[in-house]
């Protein structure tokens, strides 16, 4: 049992009690000085646009006018028969249909690559990381561009190959696909890094028994890497999720959410009441829903992630 | 028992804090420096970004701050998707500049509560508008309250630029241009037997994109707006709409414009035909030193509608200015935003510019040098009175939004009839003004 601390040469008096405890808040008082940039970066940039984005999702509020007439739950009984609104969600979840399965065996096969010992395995790590950490934007517009028919590279390369000509960006049953592609090529160099991770982690001795059984490098894969990497596997299906409900810059960018609302995503959409029609209260009401949404779409996964493991 | 020693972390510490005291020392007085600067400068006006106006600013905002005390401190709309978008960002993060020259007049029934009422809070608000413009102009302009919170400035009007040697190689009159609806689709099908992309209008959802195909069109053949005196009903699906959007829906369907946007100007290469824009677009010719081949044409009609004197209408693409209530020196502001609109300026801004001032009499008062020039803009000049602009509704953005989606499923993919897809948006645009 560890003794009440006593101050050294104290007498009990009171100024040696304020002493000793000053010196004890002083330690407290530097590590909170430490932590306190993020504790206010935090509170204005996420507490109160939250707390405030509640406030406002009972509310109507048009920026301009100072007024905010309280209006209960309408802005949500509306949002429920708000037909665009579910269309917007429904090509989220196209989206993450296509989009988070292609960015995990996309990232596993690329990580199990270059966990070889291959020729040029930094700059290829470098090189599959260097779409995650280039803007949005940039990306955006580069893609819109190679995409562009008529004038693109990739439709005039389907042509130069005799492929069938396809409105990656122009026809409402590609949009979606295409942007959740794309999206999979620019999150992947992150996903690599977390599957690279745990791929060291994998004791060689599994590999090394698989072979005096006879296992050859398919099957050592299907039966040894895949299992080993579930964890992460979860992980990476978490985490692409998540930034799938947030989707927003790429349709934004590269389609404004057409043709025909054929990728909007809830986000956009979002922006749209918000920045277009100026109904900042309703906007925040499909933010909460959202979030709520994304909650639960994580807890399933954790729960999942958690019978998967056994913890 | 060991004895506490002064840690160095503590005075490491309280170095940071007697520098993190001293920096801040230092840092007020400079931002306090900061403020009175702003203040010195009078106030702050923002102008499109283009170069002609660009140019055009500088010189009246330097001539302003020659002879003024209150100084004006001038820049272009920053950057953005929309200068709508930057400037209602602005506008919530009390940002916004005391005067701003880029207003369209499809945002000020949202803006109006952030913007001055030019007849109630200057004395010479309304006769000094009426006399430039002319009441009729004022009027298409006046808030639903009666106020008048902008300035009508310019306007734009859609026509069409056609390219009068790919015209004259291909058979086409270019003394002649297309008419009608029916005119213009044969002549259409003549150029695509040449190979040559007749048309390539932007097919974007974006609801502000309809500027430049449909509505003109729509205009054209009725002569009317969308919503009823009140803004209160759509008024718009009727046979105008249905016939305009048939004609789009024949171009696309008959391939005579791509399903499809393109990075380049592609008309200023002398690649498409034509192009259904405002004179904005003329510095982009002259760039491509192809405007000695390009002559413009109305708006084509339905093939029913009558011979006239006078010209179809089209959509006026007006660009207003406004004063922001934030501002303090009010006064300063309206004779700055006078002296930017007076007459010398118009005819200035006219030449420079090349886009047409709201001004009485303004065709007359250019040189003839500059109509030798550029003699696409006599068409433009005269175009001008034949120009509606869109109606008084806080809900613009949402209703053109409703139209935007019934021209893409109904013009682009075909997906449903002229008729289905504008009674779908005739009921959206209800439903949103029941709002």
């Amino acid at each position: 049992m560890n003794n009440p601390p006593v101050a050294p040469g104290g007498n009990g008096s009171g100024a040696s009690r304020f002493r000793f405890r000053s010196s004890d808040d002083r330690i407290n008082w530097i590590a909170y000085l430490f932590v306190l940039p993020y504790v206010v970066f935090f509170a204005a940039m996420i507490a109160y646009p939250l707390g405030y984005a509640i406030y406002l999702a009972f509310h109507e509020w048009s920026v301009i006018d100072p007024a905010k007439p309280f209006v209960g739950l309408d802005n949500f009984r509306r949002l429920f028969n708000d037909s665009l609104f579910w269309k917007s969600l429904r090509n989220t979840v196209k989206f993450l249909v296509v989009n988070v399965p292609v960015t995990v065996a996309l990232s596993l096969i690329l990580a199990v690559a270059l966990n070889r010992p291959i020729q040029g395995r930094t700059f290829f790590r470098a090189a599959y990381f260097l779409p995650y950490v280039t803007a949005g934007v940039v990306v955006s517009l580069i893609w819109q561009w190679m995409l562009g028919a008529g004038t693109g590279i990739v439709p005039r390369f389907f042509e130069f190959v005799g492929l069938p000509k396809i409105g990656w960006l122009t026809d409402p049953s590609w949009t979606m696909i295409t942007i959740a592609l794309m999206v999979a090529w620019k999150q992947m160099g992150v996903y690599i890094i977390l599957y690279l991770g745990g791929l060291q982690g994998i004791p060689r001795s599994l590999y090394e028994a698989a072979e005096l059984d006879g296992a050859n490098g398919l099957q050592q894969l299907w039966t040894i890497t895949i299992p080993q990497l579930r964890p992460i596997t979860m992980l990476v299906v978490l985490l692409s999720t998540i930034v799938g409900f947030q989707l927003f810059t790429e349709p934004y960018i590269m389609t404004g959410g057409g043709p025909l609302n054929s990728s909007i995503s809830v986000v956009l959409y979002i922006y749209r009441v918000a920045f277009e029609r100026l109904e900042f209260g309703y906007a925040s009401a499909i933010g909460m829903v959202l979030a709520m949404f994304i909650m639960l779409t994580a807890l399933a996964q954790r729960i999942l992630l958690k019978e998967d493991t056994g913890r | 028992m060991s004895t506490r020693k002064p840690s160095s972390a503590h005075l490491i510490d309280r170095r940071h804090l007697v520098q993190a005291g001293a920096a801040i020392g230092v840092a007020l007085p400079t931002l306090s420096s900061l403020d009175v600067s702003a203040q010195d400068a009078g106030f702050t006006f923002w102008y499109a970004t283009n170069a002609s106006e660009t140019a055009f600013a500088h010189l009246v905002v330097d001539e302003w701050n020659a002879s003024e005390d209150v100084k004006v401190e001038a820049q272009p709309v920053p950057e953005g998707t929309t200068s709508e978008e930057v400037m209602l960002a602005a506008i919530a993060a009390g940002t916004q500049p005391s005067v701003y020259a880029n207003v369209n007049p499809s945002v000020v029934p949202q803006w109006k509560g952030a913007m001055v009422n030019l007849a109630e809070r200057y004395e010479d608000g309304e006769a000094f508008l009426i006399e430039r413009c002319g009441e009729d102009i004022v009027n298409q302009y006046r808030s639903s309250d009666g106020g008048i919170h902008q300035v009508p400035w310019k306007v734009n009007p859609v026509m069409i630029f056609y390219n009068t040697r790919i015209f004259s190689e291909n058979g086409l009159d270019p003394e002649n241009p297309p008419r009608t609806y029916s005119e213009a689709l044969a002549a259409m099908a003549t150029l695509k037997e040449a190979g040559i992309t007749s048309i390539q209008p932007n097919i974007d959802q974006t609801w502000y994109q309809r500027y430049f195909d449909w509505y003109p069109t729509f205009l054209a053949a009725g002569q009317q707006l969308l919503l009823n005196e009140d803004a209160t009903q759509a008024i718009f699906n009727n046979e105008y709409a249905v016939g305009a959007m048939n004609f789009w829906h024949e171009v696309y369907a008959n391939e005579y414009a791509p399903q499809a946007n393109s990075e380049q100007d592609r008309f200023s290469m002398g690649e498409v035909a034509m192009r259904m824009t405002g004179p904005w677009a003329i510095p982009d010719m002259v760039a491509g030193e192809m405007l000695d081949e390009v002559a413009v044409m109305p708006i084509w009609v339905p093939d029913d509608a009558p011979e006239t004197d006078g010209l179809p209408f089209t959509f006026a693409d007006a660009k207003n200015l406004g004063i922001m209530t934030t501002e303090e020196d009010l006064d300063a502001a309206w004779e700055f935003v006078k002296t930017y609109v007076s007459l010398d300026n118009d005819v200035r801004f006219f030449e420079m510019t090349q886009q047409i001032p709201l001004r009485l009499g303004l065709a007359e008062s250019a040189s003839d040098e500059f109509y030798a020039q550029y003699p696409q803009l006599k068409a433009f000049a005269a175009q001008a009175s034949y120009t509606l602009n869109l109606d008084n509704s806080d809900k613009l953005t949402e209703i053109f939004g409703a139209i935007s989606l019934a021209y893409q499923s109904a013009a682009i993919y075909g997906q449903q009839s002229a008729e289905d897809a504008l009674a779908e948006a005739e009921s959206t645009v209800n439903e949103i003004l029941s709002r």
